[in-house]
């Protein structure tokens, strides 16, 4: 059984220091810089008078390989710290490094160019273009970032081979299922080799069958193609995939959650204990 | 409160309004400014009742092509309506659900088209009214005058006709929306939005055949209207309509289709950056809008070839006018009017019996005139003195000019082996085989002489040729080259090696056509074997210059030459009795100037009319679909800015948008038009020595403003709609 602990507020760790180094030394894998290093970050919304702050200053590092999962209830600031990593939003104290690059202090341009170079993205709702075919959808993310026209068919090819959708690259979004239309997107999201994958809820809009063929499409993806993946899931099934979960709860860091080598029905029910701790001391259910 | 609803859903939805406003606005001002053309003559000191007609006919005219104007707005309005009303199913929706009734949402709509038809018609004929002071400024440079005193003209029937005419307008589009309202299913107006982003593709095969299909038919048009050449309307003209409506359809439905089967092939193409996004971006509108595309595009080959013909016409009847009025005025006289009474193959033109034929003739066919005209020796000035009183005190000096037929002597005899072409428009073989008419040396002088130029420098044995016609200039240079020799009765004569360009006439163009002047000589041994003139002109300086003189010349030929019934005569002219020897017609110059502003004005201002209107209908078609289609695709943006592609690569993809779906509407019918004006170009101006090139760099200008001006504001509204999208 793995094991649950507490671990202190992030905040009160002093001003500049890096990453946390328990999570370091507990690290299994090669200790490597990490993928992805969040330190100290704080967000908060509304003006002088009323501030309500979403994230109150979380810290943590993602390694190279990591499929790691983000839970907490709704309002916990999971999502803003998603939007914060993938750019959408800015932080507004605390530095976020992916690959050694504080990314907080990038231009808006530059922004950009880092999410086509850098990022991949699965979104709920798969966020296909309905205008384009399976094929173009995960071609886009090619071509975005300038990569030769003619290396283009054989990394989409090889992808949707990989992720089951070789099939479906003709289609429209329309005439796919659900399910093909998330490894669509996840294909999407990998084609073009980014540092870090963000998934947002993947299987929210899915059916169980669906969501299990999602779910293992994103393990194959961390464990053979080596792809990093921070996932935002309030679905304990969901994150008993990964190998880490995080809680984040009122915008801190709650208590991280790691598989080691157990099982996944086992990591289930730890998580699941977690939850039942979190939603006893909350009030309320996640 | 329904009514602050409305007020505030117009103001809401201001950015999808704004250039449907603007144009309504357009609208309203053209359609009132022109309109008010009537009223403009005010400001023009009226030298002669001839000026006021020109504005009364012009205004005429204007107001017959506003109901075709009015057509088109009413088209763009009600179309534009039932875009704004069908983006708004989804809102309507949930008034329904909220418990409105749908009497209550009916009048919501009513109120917003009443409001925003209230605010575009006061605005629009205010700034109509401005515009008007524009056109007489316009009118001003066409008639060449200075305006000394400027006032400002208000036209009530201008003004009540606008009112009208969009009432009517509105009225119908208010009844149309309460009705398309009143139809509204709950279900379907609630999933309206996921309906509304069904992307249509076509099987690309299909497409691919249906697009060679579409450019043979369009090929075929231009083929047929080559072969009926623009100058009549015959049954080629209809198939090539016929050919080219369905053919640019047929292109359009298929547009989208083989562009996207052609373009996925070419990788190194397809597969960069936005381009497949923005390509299928462009599909999906091209396949949803080609019904919209295919009357944009029909309708802007009507606006750019009406306004480049038109401007083509204005060059071809008032370009030469100066030139083809050498003389104040010239009367026509016709002693033999009707062709040559022996056939040509026998006539001889060394045969006195052949010219005593020819006087035989008019002897019978026009008793009076052969008499009238014997009794004077064909001297048409000493008729006029002995019969028309005021003759002396009107006409300073005169010279008359006789065409006079050689039987048997046509200029296909002259020109021998030689080819010549006129041109597609012009029947070359009938204009050759007529016989030539020659005019004496002394006559030809006088002409000279009443232009104020030195006679031509004739050897006894000399020939001279006249020629001032663009159409028949060929035929000249061929007779040079030729240089054939002349028998008439006896005489033989060379060519001078010089050809003239004197007009001999007044007329409305240059009209003086291989005309030969011979030794006097000729003619006396013509009319000594009895023959008499075709045609006869005298040409008149009068004593006193200008309108004056032309009013006092036509009121005396009309009190010396009564007419048997009054009336039925333009107030422009004194009506006189018409005679065949040597009163048979009149023109003046101060006529044909007229005449020529007045066509100038007329064309002038119908051309530009149907020029703005019919372009910027158009433009505001497509700019509306346009930003719809951006409105419609922000969480498109949404996503793209999320993947990484920053506002400079959206933009982009935005303009490139913008730009092929303007230009691929215009880009056909520019081919069209150039089909249609190439041959209107070969059939005739060309013919006439006009350049086409100044009308169409004149449609190129009123093109590239308007059209260009909308494609600039929707890429910029549509950039602004993606900004804001993505910043959000």
């Amino acid at each position: 059984m793995p094991e649950i602990f507490a671990h202190p507020n992030p905040s009160m760790m002093p001003e500049g220091s890096l990453a946390p180094e328990y999570l370091e030394s507990s690290f299994d894998a090669t200790p490597t810089t990490p993928i992805l290093s969040v330190q100290n970050v704080e967000k908060a919304y509304g003006t002088r008078d009323s501030v309500t702050h979403a994230l109150s200053g979380v810290s943590f590092d993602v390694a190279p390989g990591e499929f790691v999962a983000i839970m907490g209830p709704s309002g916990s600031g999971k999502t803003t710290l998603l939007n914060c990593i993938s750019t959408i939003d800015r932080a507004t104290s605390g530095r976020i490094l992916v690959d050694g690059t504080d990314i907080t202090t990038l231009s808006r341009r530059k922004l950009a160019q880092f999410r086509r170079d850098e990022l991949g993205f699965v979104f709920q709702d798969s966020n296909l273009l309905n205008t384009l075919n399976g094929y173009e959808n995960i071609a886009l993310a090619l071509t975005i970032k300038k990569t030769p026209p003619a290396r283009i068919p054989g990394l989409v090819d090889t992808v949707a081979g990989t992720l089951g959708v070789a099939d479906s690259l003709k289609k429209f979004p329309v005439q796919m299922s659900g399910g093909q239309r998330q490894r669509m997107a996840a294909a999407r999201a990998i084609v073009g080799d980014p540092k870090l994958i963000l998934a947002d809820e993947p299987t929210g809009a899915l059916d169980s069958r669906n969501a299990t063929i999602m779910l293992e499409t994103l393990t194959m993806m961390s464990r053979d193609m080596g792809a990093t993946i921070l996932m935002v899931t309030h679905d304990a099934y969901a994150a008993s995939f990964t190998g880490r979960v995080l809680f984040i709860k009122d915008g801190l860091l709650f208590n991280e959650l790691r598989r080691g080598s157990a099982p996944r029905e086992e990591f289930f029910a730890s998580i699941m204990e977690v939850i039942a701790f979190l939603g006893g001391e909350a009030g309320h259910a996640m | 409160m329904l009514c602050k609803l409305a007020v505030r859903n117009v103001r809401r939805s201001v950015r999808d309004y704004a250039i449907y406003f603007v144009t309504l606005l357009f609208g309203v001002a053209i359609f009132y400014a022109f309109n008010s053309i009537g009223a403009q003559r005010l400001l023009f000191e009226l030298e002669s009742e001839a000026t006021a007609t020109l504005f009364d006919s012009t205004k005429v005219f204007i107001a017959l092509f506003s109901v075709v104007v009015a057509a088109v707005l009413g088209f763009l309005v009600l179309y534009a309506n039932r875009m704004l009303i069908g983006r708004r199913k989804h809102e309507f929706g949930v008034y329904l659900t909220l418990g409105m009734s749908p009497g209550a949402i009916s009048r919501i709509v009513l109120y917003e088209t009443v409001f925003v038809g209230i605010v575009s018609l006061a605005l629009g004929l205010a700034l109509g009214f401005f515009l008007s002071q524009l056109l007489s400024f316009f009118t001003a440079a066409l008639f060449q005058i200075t305006l000394s005193e400027y006032n400002f003209v208000f036209s009530v029937e201008a003004f009540v006709m606008t009112l009208v005419c969009f009432a009517v307008i509105y009225a119908v589009v208010t009844l149309f929306n309460v009705i398309t309202v009143n139809r509204f299913k709950l279900i379907t107006l609630l999933s309206a939005n996921a309906r509304n982003e069904k992307v249509i593709t076509r099987n690309p095969w299909v497409c691919l055949v249906v697009f060679v299909a579409a450019v043979a038919l369009i090929a075929a048009a231009y083929y047929e209207l080559a072969k009926n050449g623009l100058v009549t309307i015959d049954n080629d003209f209809w198939i090539a309509t016929a050919l080219m409506l369905v053919g640019t359809l047929a292109f359009f439905w298929s547009l989208a289709g083989f562009a996207i089967a052609v373009l996925t092939r070419l990788r190194g193409v397809y597969l960069r950056g936005l381009v497949p996004f923005t390509v299928r971006q462009i599909a999906s509108k091209v396949n949803t809008a080609f019904v919209s595309l295919w009357m944009v595009c029909v309708l802007l080959f009507f606006a750019i070839t009406t306004f480049s013909i038109g401007m083509g016409l204005i060059s071809v009847f008032v370009g030469d006018i100066d030139g083809a009025n050498p003389y104040d005025a010239s009367i026509k006289a016709h002693p033999m009017m009707a062709p040559s009474p022996v056939d040509a193959s026998e006539a001889d033109a060394n045969d006195p019996a052949s010219y005593q034929a020819i006087g035989e003739a008019c002897a019978t066919k026009y008793p009076e005139a052969y008499a009238r005209g014997q009794e004077y020796g064909w001297d048409m000035e000493a008729y006029l003195a002995d019969t028309v009183p005021e003759w002396g005190n009107v006409v300073a000096a005169s010279g008359q000019i006789d065409a006079w037929e050689v039987p048997g002597l046509t200029y296909a005899d002259l020109l021998g082996e030689r080819e010549v072409s006129f041109g597609s428009g012009v029947s070359t073989d009938e204009v050759l085989a007529h016989e030539i008419n020659v005019c004496s040396r002394a006559q030809y002088d006088a002409q000279l002489e009443l232009q104020g130029e030195q006679g031509a420098p004739l050897a006894d044995d000399e020939y001279l040729l006249v020629n001032n016609n663009h159409i028949t200039d060929p035929l000249i240079d061929a007779l040079i080259e030729a240089s054939p020799e002349l028998t008439i009765l006896g005489h033989t004569l060379h060519l001078h090696n010089d050809a003239k360009d004197t007009q001999l006439e007044d007329s409305s163009m240059l009209s003086t056509v291989a005309t030969v002047v011979v030794p006097d000589a000729v003619v006396e041994a013509m009319a000594g074997a009895g023959s008499v003139p075709t045609t006869s002109t005298l040409n008149v300086s009068y004593r006193e210059p200008g309108p004056v003189g032309d009013d006092a010349f036509g009121r005396a030929l009309h009190e010396a030459f009564p007419p048997a019934t009054t009336g039925g005569v333009g107030a422009t002219n004194y009506a006189f009795k018409s005679m065949d020897w040597p009163l048979w017609s009149y023109i003046t110059r101060e006529e044909m100037v007229d005449q020529a502003k007045g066509f100038r004005l007329l064309i002038s201002y119908l051309a530009l009319y149907i020029g703005f209107v019919f372009l910027i209908a158009t433009a505001a078609v497509l700019a509306i679909q346009q930003v719809s289609q951006a409105t419609d695709s922000e969480p498109r943006y949404q996503l793209l800015s999320k993947l990484g592609c920053d506002s400079r690569m959206l933009g982009r993809s935005v303009l490139i948008q913008v730009l092929v779906y303007f230009l691929a509407p215009l880009g056909l019918a520019v081919c069209h038009s150039a089909c249609a004006i190439g041959v209107f170009n070969d059939n005739l101006l060309s013919a006439l020595g006009i350049s086409a090139a100044q009308p169409i760099a004149a449609s190129v200008v009123l093109v590239a403003v308007i059209y260009g001006g909308y494609m600039i504001v929707t890429y910029l509204t549509n950039r602004l709609i993606i900004r804001t999208s993505i910043k959000s």
